[in-house]
């Protein structure tokens, strides 16, 4: 028999030692071992070593902020799905059990713990070398929520865990311009992200039917909304360039803050035009990118006939212009004709300096 | 979506066959061996690569296309002449509802509103997305799910809205004013850990969350119309034209549930009642649980937990006439966990109503996450999946009768004495014994604790057992009959005149109410024999 190669025998080596520690640490003190389960049907010890016939305590906290009942079942080795099935299979009697099965298979279980609850386990471990998965046995999550005991065999080194990046996000191909409507940082909850060309990209907020802020380069990242049931937010990509004032810009008086009601959008090639409410007046707001993405179009039709007030955002790195009206201090006042205010705001954001 | 998730659902897929296999296996040959799945036939169809498919609400157009929303905001329409998929709309915020008005326009309900979708130049993708209504308030919490729209024969639209969720907080900025009671706005947002202690496990902060909404599709008129609801998925008509809702387990509620909604109705969840135009009540959750369990309307039908299902979906109405097999004119209920549609069999009694869920297919071929159901002209059934990180499924399967007659129950009702049972063909005679047909009955007590045990568990004696005169109907007398309590039946080796085995042996009744008008008595924390029992052995 040829000699290992000098590598696999350190890594040999390095795995004795791991079992080692952590057998000294399943023998030496009494502190119970501790077993979350977590959101997304998971425990939050995937693996554990002890020595065989070792007096094992785990405490086992359900903090599953989806309000489900967990349960943890250990059982023989290679027989975690047989229970998983089994206890599909139990029916009516199922609830009295907490999903665990009566059968050889089951070793030791703690039946259904409820929501931030914790109960505790007591047992001593196999005297049988081997790996003894421990499982949640209720519907459906016997499948993904799951976990390795080791017993007297050499528990390996955590798995590198290998960020899968996804090709696609879509079935199909999304091009700039296009948009989402998600839940977005520093903003209403009823807001969207909008990519422009020329990796424009900014947060428009349907509640407060206003534009929140802009930033360029890569879109958002929406996986922390995606992966689960919407707990989370849309990470943006690239560098915030500009930020809107807690005010509405566009008003009729000054003070109070207009009343707004979002009527929805069309989209014109691609570009969103919002339609909405202010102060009974209809206000339809379209936004492009100008300059090759180095500034933001909003153009304004406004029915009424009354005067308009386009007041600028205190970002002083900002610079704005508008196709009509006159800037005086820090105001654009605008005079409808014939019932209608039509204006196209051109905003400049500064150096890409805030993050 | 992960690779995890994938692989998680691929398990979940082949794994879930293999029960019934072995059940087929143990079965003796003497009576043949029938289920749902040897009648209707599966099958899956093909997604587009790269969508998460995940869905959220089907529907047909007038045409015969599916009209399929998906988790991260597509709207794809499926032709099934040309087997192909084609993209109608982006960007929508958790679409969980559609109606398809037409094949150019649709009403979507997603988190933020219900909205007119609309492809206004005809080259098949929309363009216009009006805002119907988004009068009603939102926090930002994961939790403030929007379902619905489903429409009634006058053309009103019925959405339902979440509860938020203690497990989560709620952004800075909301849409809507902020009404928890017992908690400051100041404190729900820089000192959320202890204020989520006084606000409950559910929590309704800002209008109209926990509530069912009547919106008017032209005008965008929204009616307060029900509320006491925690997280009701699912929303549909029974042939009556009833609307019917479905509710889950958790906090108040000790099992999930079936409604049947009127308006003004208060079902049960307390958070929501803030709401109320006239409420003067103050918080909710300050008051006893008797005047609460007073205000409230009862459930049509408890789903018992893990028994029948864990997370009961969308009630859909058979309106194939036949197409899809004997059950034209009742309404099937999806279920989140496991590989299970059922049935839900519904009747009034005393002035309310009552009935029972039964399994109609289970595994099988079936995936688990039946969330949406849609049936097309053809009498199939399309079956969407979803999981939202909570046990599931994902993608779209069809389900087909094949013609030929399962054997099963085809209704239930309460009688004086006992259930009135009727199958879709002749039982035969050795199946018309009080042996046959086992019972036992329980209650879920109404609390704010998270679910509820089965209380009161107690077999119930078949004493008689008769045949009517084709022999499709079995009346059975039981030994005692008490309102307030679910009547489990299960069928032992009950099989057709032909041979063949009931395809569904498990049947749950929720009396409500006798038949000669005796109401369910209170079921409340320190009312039950159950807690009686447990306090003397302490």
């Amino acid at each position: 028999m040829n000699q290992p190669p000098l590598l696999r025998r350190l890594l040999r080596a390095a795995i004795l030692v791991l079992v080692a520690v952590a057998l000294h640490a399943a023998e030496g003190e009494r502190s119970p071992l501790r077993i979350t389960a977590v959101t997304g049907l998971q425990y939050s010890v995937k693996r554990f070593a002890v020595a065989p016939g070792a007096h094992v305590d785990i405490e086992f906290s359900n903090e599953d902020t989806t309000d489900m009942p967990h349960n943890l079942v250990i059982t023989r080795p290679g027989k975690r799905l047989d229970v998983v099935n089994a206890a599909l299979a139990l029916g009516a009697d199922a609830e009295r059990l907490g999903f665990v099965p009566k059968m050889p298979e089951v070793l030791f279980a703690l039946p259904a713990v409820k929501p931030h609850h914790t109960a505790k386990l007591s047992f001593t471990a196999p005297a049988e070398p081997g790996i003894y998965p421990y499982v949640c046995t209720f519907p459906g999550h016997g499948f993904v929520m799951f976990g390795d005991m080791y017993v007297g065999v050499p528990m390996p080194a955590e798995a590198p865990v290998v960020e899968e990046k996804e090709v696609r996000e879509h079935a199909f191909p999304t091009l700039r311009p296009f948009l989402y409507r998600m839940f977005m940082p520093d903003a209403g909850p009823a807001a969207l992200a909008i990519a422009l060309p020329g990796e424009l990209n900014c947060c428009w907020d349907a509640g407060a039917c206003r534009l929140r802020y802009v930033w360029t380069g890569a879109f958002v990242d929406n996986h922390a909304y995606w992966k689960g049931n919407g707990n989370g937010k849309a990470k943006l990509l690239g560098t915030r360039t500009f930020t809107a004032d807690a005010a509405a810009p566009l008003r009729f008086t000054t003070g109070a803050e207009p009343a707004v009601r979002f009527r929805g959008y069309a989209l014109v090639q691609g570009y969103p035009e919002f339609h909405y409410e202010l102060d009974g007046a209809t206000v339809t707001e379209t936004l492009r990118e100008a300059e090759g993405g180095k500034a933001l179009t909003q153009n304004y039709v406004v029915t009424t006939d009354k005067p308009l007030q386009y007041v600028v955002a205190k970002d002083a790195a900002a610079r704005f212009s508008s196709s009509a009206g006159i800037f005086a201090d820090g105001v654009l006042r605008i005079t409808p004709a014939a019932g209608t205010a039509v204006f196209t705001i051109t905003l400049r954001a500064g150096a890409e300096a805030k993050p | 979506m992960s690779t995890h998730a994938l692989l998680a659902l691929c398990v979940l897929l082949s794994a879930a066959a293999a029960p019934l296999q072995a059940a087929a296996a143990a079965h003796p040959p003497t009576a043949t061996r029938s289920t749902i799945a040897d009648h209707y036939a599966l099958e899956d169809l093909a997604m587009p690569p790269g969508l998460d498919s995940q869905v959220g609400a089907l529907a047909m157009t007038p045409s015969g296309k599916l009209v399929a929303c998906f988790h991260r905001g597509e709207v794809l329409i499926y032709d099934p002449a040309l087997k192909q998929w084609h993209p109608f709309a982006f960007g929508l915020h958790e679409p969980l509802g559609v109606i398809a008005v037409s094949d150019r326009e649709l009403l979507i309900m997603q988190r933020p509103e219900l909205t007119r979708v609309i492809d206004s130049d005809g080259d098949g993708v929309a363009d216009r997305y009006e805002t119907v209504s988004d009068q009603f308030g939102m926090t930002g919490n994961y939790h403030e799910f929007a379902f619905g729209p489903v429409q009634d024969k006058d053309g009103n639209c019925f959405i339902s809205l979440n509860v938020a969720s203690q497990g989560a907080g709620i952004f800075t900025e909301l849409r809507g004013t902020y009404g928890q009671l017992g908690v400051s706005r100041e404190d729900a947002d820089t000192h959320w850990d202890k204020a989520k202690s006084k606000i409950g496990r559910m929590y309704s902060a800002v209008p109209y969350r926990g509530w069912v909404l009547k919106i008017d599709a032209k005008t965008g008129a929204v009616t307060p119309w029900a509320c006491g609801f925690r997280s009701p998925d699912g929303l549909g008509f029974d042939a009556a034209g009833h609307l019917l809702v479905t509710d889950n387990q958790g906090d108040w509620l000790g099992s999930s549930k079936l409604f049947t909604v009127v308006k003004g109705g208060f079902y049960g969840h307390p958070a929501s009642l803030v709401w109320r135009p006239e409420w003067k009540l103050g918080d909710p959750l300050a008051l006893p649980v008797a005047k609460l369990d007073e205000l409230r309307t009862r459930e049509t039908m408890f789903f018992p937990q893990t028994i029948m299902a864990c997370s009961p979906t969308q009630p859909v109405l058979d309106t194939t006439a036949g197409k899809f097999g004997p059950y034209a004119g009742q309404v099937f209920v999806g279920e989140m966990n496991t590989a299970r549609l059922m049935r839900v069999l519904t009747e009034e009694v005393g002035g309310g109503f009552q009935g029972a869920c039964l399994p109609f297919y289970d595994r099988g071929a079936l995936s688990a996450g039946n969330h949406r159901m849609v049936f097309d002209q053809q009498g199939g059934l399309y079956i969407g999946h979803t999981a939202l990180s909570w046990a599931g499924g994902k993608g779209i399967q069809r389900m087909t009768w094949k013609g030929t007659a399962p054997f099963d129950l085809l209704g239930i009702s309460l009688t004086k004495d006992g259930f009135a049972l009727r199958f879709t063909k002749p039982v035969a005679a050795a199946a018309v014994t009080p042996e046959s047909y086992s019972f036992r009955r329980y209650y879920y007590e109404y609390h704010e604790t998270y679910g509820c045990d089965t209380l009161d568990v107690k077999p119930v004696a078949v004493t008689a057992a008769t045949a009517d005169k084709d022999g499709t109907g079995v009346a059975l007398t039981l030994a005692e009959l008490k309102p307030g309590y679910i009547y489990e039946l299960t069928m032992k080796g009950v099989t057709a005149s032909d041979g063949e085995a009931v395809a569904n042996t498990l049947v749950c009744y929720t009396i409500n109410h006798l038949r000669d008008g005796t109401p369910a008595p209170a079921q409340i924390p320190g009312t039950g024999p159950e807690k009686a029992e447990k306090k003397k052995k302490q």
